[in-house]
């Protein structure tokens, strides 16, 4: 990038001195003196003491240096402060890079003078790196602080009024006339929050009726009944919902949106098959034949047909198939593939049905639903008569809860909002809980992500509230420019860097003809760089120049390790007293999905033998595909360098967690 | 958009056994978009070449292949080099062999059809290039690709379920689609009408088709 001689300063941390059985000092010292970019190398004690960092970085300021590298032990420990240190001192916190001399050197290998050779290359591989480093800056962008909570459901309600108390203004949008959504319409359907389902009944609509007149009396919450959004655009701090209010088209704005508007109950609908079958349907369609009175004898709930439920439908299956028996009279059997009580009280409401005399029976494969001309029946395939069990019903119920449809939250409805892979609208994924979308700004809750349970959709929207206030409580923030950088020139609008950001924060900018990141919505995953076609996107700190150039030393095996999972786990790993390879370098990535598979190639050009990528488990990538791209693309690479006679072993995607330090240890150890 | 694929990498490894100095040429245009050989896919074969041949390789990626004016700054390179491969589509490549007359061009990728871009890495034939568009009378679903006899007058007797009996897994009867697109319009009458042999002289034969506009040409 840059062909003026850049000046590098180097700060080497002893840990109170502690390294100093682990390492030579003197030696590195000496041997990153005769590097030319460097200006200074100063050793200090203790990187974490303030005072000392500060003296430590004007000395080196002093001798012309603009970046630093900084040697310590894992950054994440002295970080922090550390960087305020260097803005005090005006050095720019896009130009310094951390080397963990301490768990990737010092106990990473046995013998001081293997890790002292491995300290001196990780610190000139990071001196190389940052001739390349760009500076960061930001500009302040006034937010607005407004909330829009779509659905006004239990989680929805809470959320609003705990979010009111910490000062913001909400606007609830809500589909129905009256507030309360499921447990509003159907307070019979909690009956495990007491042993007596007249009383469960009641402390719901008591609850109903505090939360929905806190929420009428709340001067800072404006109600917008018989509403429906037709389109949220916008990101993170400005936000801009459209919607239909009986006859009205209203426009509003927020900093952030809570989708809160529950799930859908298979409800007869055009194109369902249970549209004009009288004898089988879905819960919502039950309750209005429950509340005419005539009810049939035979009835049976099927659970988990299209995927598995919560407990939420589990408590409303239960408590239905009790007031059927109880006050109906009807035998009731319920099929499932699990029953889930985990949540307190729905074990004792189990059991007081079953011995009210319903039946429950947990199948191994899905039961198949046959309406004939004189009836309706169901057959069980029996793992252990090997039979078909065949039985007649005189109502069939189909009790399972989808996310909700496309219709009422269309694709391009909410902008850039992904559903995962089974429509769920917060994918599976442990890093978006309890509240997150894929989306920077839009947070989803309650029986929308699939948490229906009473208590849980509650503290779901405490939780949310909490996180809102977290992102929205000053009015202006800082927007750093450390994002994706598209350049203009060279982008051939492909889009494929649009369709693949799982945080919807590439869009395409006409006036420029080109791609364009918004930047409060890039969570600098590094993906989209990775796979552009043109090579038109570069991610600030980890370019393609940054990462190739830490492969100048002679490592024979190279890991680019995700720091949100396989960094942690190799800390984790030397502190425990796990040895390494020393012929293993980690290369810090922010995710494994930013690994281009020309880095790759690289690292083997410049003399790897094998080179891996160690990320998140696909399943649980920070970044939610991440992972699942990183894994594809070395399967694809080991099949081109197969094809041209190269060992396709030599490259691979393993995955790790944080916590897995023996599996780290499995990785990175000689083979 | 033109969309082609990368042969596989024994069969590029073949064309150039025995040259020693490779011009790796990409483009930046459709072969760019379709993910095949654009700046990033010349970066890996010429890294894959290099880790599997002792062969030494220039890499350059240019606007697009199809117009000389872009070659300018690349002419030189043909003196440094015994071979070139283009990434480029297979116009590029034919008129990278106009322009480096002296030198083996050989081809990365098959150019496989004109299509559409369905999402991130798929991409499906739309157009063949007939020279006689008729996609207003079909309601925009072209029966030429889409049905796989390309049928002026179709459904056939294998469509079933909307599927082509060619492979009811995989492909869609075209004809269907065209009946739901007509009557998703309003306009099912037109499939009472017979629609006469296509003129099948402007797809494709008897050599080079030519293209010319008069008024713009240089005097």
């Amino acid at each position: 990038m840059s062909t003026k001689q850049v000046k590098v300063g180097v700060i080497i941390c002893s840990c109170k001195n502690k390294l100093h059985q682990y390492l030579d000092f003197q030696s590195i010292s000496k041997e990153l003196k005769k590097i030319k970019e460097v200006s200074a190398v100063i050793e200090c004690s203790d990187l974490c003491d303030t005072k000392e960092s500060s003296d430590v970085i004007s000395k080196i300021k002093k001798t012309g240096a603009d970046r630093l590298v900084v040697c310590g032990c894992d950054k994440r420990v002295y970080e922090n402060e550390f960087v305020s240190v260097l803005k005090k001192e005006k050095i720019n916190e896009g130009l310094w890079w951390p080397v963990n001399i301490s768990d990737d050197c010092a106990r990473a290998v046995k013998g001081k003078k293997a890790a002292t050779d491995i300290c001196i290359q990780y610190i000139s591989a990071a001196v190389k790196r940052l001739a390349f480093a760009e500076a960061v800056g930001s500009t302040s962008r006034e937010i607005i602080q407004d909330i829009s909570i779509i659905g006004s459901g239990i989680s929805g309600m809470q959320s609003a009024i705990l979010l009111s108390a910490l000062g913001y203004k909400i606007n609830m949008l809500f589909a129905g006339k009256e507030m309360g959504g499921y447990a509003a319409a159907h307070p019979d359907l909690y009956a495990y929050l007491d042993t007596d389902p007249a009383e469960a009944s009641e402390k719901i609509k008591k609850h109903m009726y505090e939360l929905s007149h806190k929420i009428k009396d709340d001067k800072n919450i404006s109600m917008y009944a018989d509403t429906t959004v037709q389109s949220v655009d916008g990101n993170f701090g400005d936000f801009l919902i459209q919607a239909n209010t009986g006859e009205k088209e209203i426009s509003i704005k927020s900093g952030a949106v809570v989708l809160a508007m529950g799930s859908q109950c298979r409800q007869a609908s055009a194109g369902s098959i249970f549209t004009d079958e009288p004898n089988l349907m879905g819960m919502d369609r039950l309750y209005d034949i429950m509340s005419k009175g005539k009810v049939p004898q035979r009835i049976v709930f099927l659970m988990d047909q299209n995927r598995e439920q919560e407990r939420g439908t589990t408590s409303a299956v239960l408590s239905a198939a009790l007031k059927l028996v109880k006050e109906h009279g009807a035998s009731v059997k319920i099929y499932c593939n699990n029953v889930r009580v985990a949540a307190y009280g729905l074990e004792a409401l189990y059991r007081r049905t079953r011995d009210a005399g319903v039946v429950v029976i947990k199948y191994n494969e899905k039961p198949k639903i046959k309406t004939e001309e004189n009836g309706i029946f169901i057959n069980l395939y029996d793992t252990i008569t090997g039979t078909i069990l065949s039985e007649e019903a005189d109502l069939v119920v189909i009790a399972d809860c989808e996310p909700i449809s496309d219709d009422a939250v269309k694709a391009n409805t909410i902008e850039g909002l992904r559903r995962g892979p089974d429509k769920e609208l917060q994918y599976n994924n442990i890093w978006l809980l309890p509240a997150l979308s894929n989306r920077v700004g839009i947070f989803v809750i309650g029986g929308a992500k699939g948490n229906s349970e009473y208590r849980e959709a509650l503290v779901d929207g405490l939780a949310c509230a909490w996180e809102i206030h977290e992102q929205l409580k000053e009015n202006k923030i800082q927007v750093y420019d450390d994002v994706a950088k598209i350049d203009a020139e060279k982008c051939a609008l492909c889009l494929t860097c649009m369709r693949i950001c799982p945080h919807g924060a590439i869009f395409i900018d006409h006036e420029n003809e080109s791609a364009g990141v918004q930047a409060v919505s890039c969570r600098k995953c590094g993906m989209c760089a990775a796979e552009c076609p043109a090579g038109a996107i570069q991610l600030i700190r980890y370019s393609d120049n940054e990462i190739e150039a830490e492969l100048a030393g002679p490592a024979k095996v190279v890991a680019f390790a995700c720091e949100n999972s396989a960094i942690p786990a190799g800390v984790s790993a030397s502190e425990s007293g796990l040895m390494r390879s020393k012929d293993i370098r980690l290369i810090r990535i922010p995710c494994a999905g930013k690994v281009n598979p020309n880095n790759v190639l690289a690292a083997l050009e410049a003399g790897a033998d094998k080179v891996m990528i160690i990320g998140c488990h696909p399943e649980s990538c920070k970044y939610l595909s991440g992972s699942s791209r990183a894994s594809r693309r070395m399967e694809r690479l080991s099949q081109l360098l197969e094809k041209a006679g190269i060992d396709p072993l030599r490259v691979s995607f393993n995955g790790i967690a944080s916590v897995e330090t023996k599996r780290f240890e499995e990785y990175v150890s000689d083979t | 958009m033109i969309v082609a694929e990368q042969k596989p990498i024994d069969e590029i490894k073949s064309f150039i056994s025995g040259h020693k100095n490779v011009l790796v040429l990409g483009c930046g245009a459709c072969v760019t978009v379709c993910l095949a050989g654009g700046e990033k896919e010349v970066k890996t074969l010429s890294s894959v070449l290099r880790l599997s041949e002792k062969i030494e390789i220039e890499e350059d990626t240019i606007e697009r292949q199809c117009d000389e004016e872009f070659y300018k700054d690349i002419r030189t390179k043909e003196k440094k080099c015994d071979a070139i491969i283009s990434m480029a589509c297979g116009v590029g490549v034919q008129m990278a062999g106009r322009i480096f007359t002296e030198t083996p061009i050989y081809p990365a990728l098959n150019t496989k059809f004109m299509g559409t871009n369905d999402g991130a890495g798929e991409w499906s034939e739309n157009c063949l290039a007939c020279g006689d568009c008729k996609l207003g009378i079909f309601g925009a679903v072209c029966p030429v690709t889409r049905c796989s006899k390309s049928l002026s007058n179709g459904p056939c007797g294998g469509s079933s379920d909307g599927k082509c009996e060619v492979d009811p897994e995989k492909i869609e009867c075209g004809w269907q689609l065209i009946f739901d697109r007509l009557k998703a319009i309003g306009k099912l009458e037109v499939l009472s009408k017979i629609e006469g042999p296509r003129d099948w002289s402007k797809t494709h034969s008897g050599g080079q088709r030519i293209l010319s506009r008069k008024d713009v040409a240089e005097l």
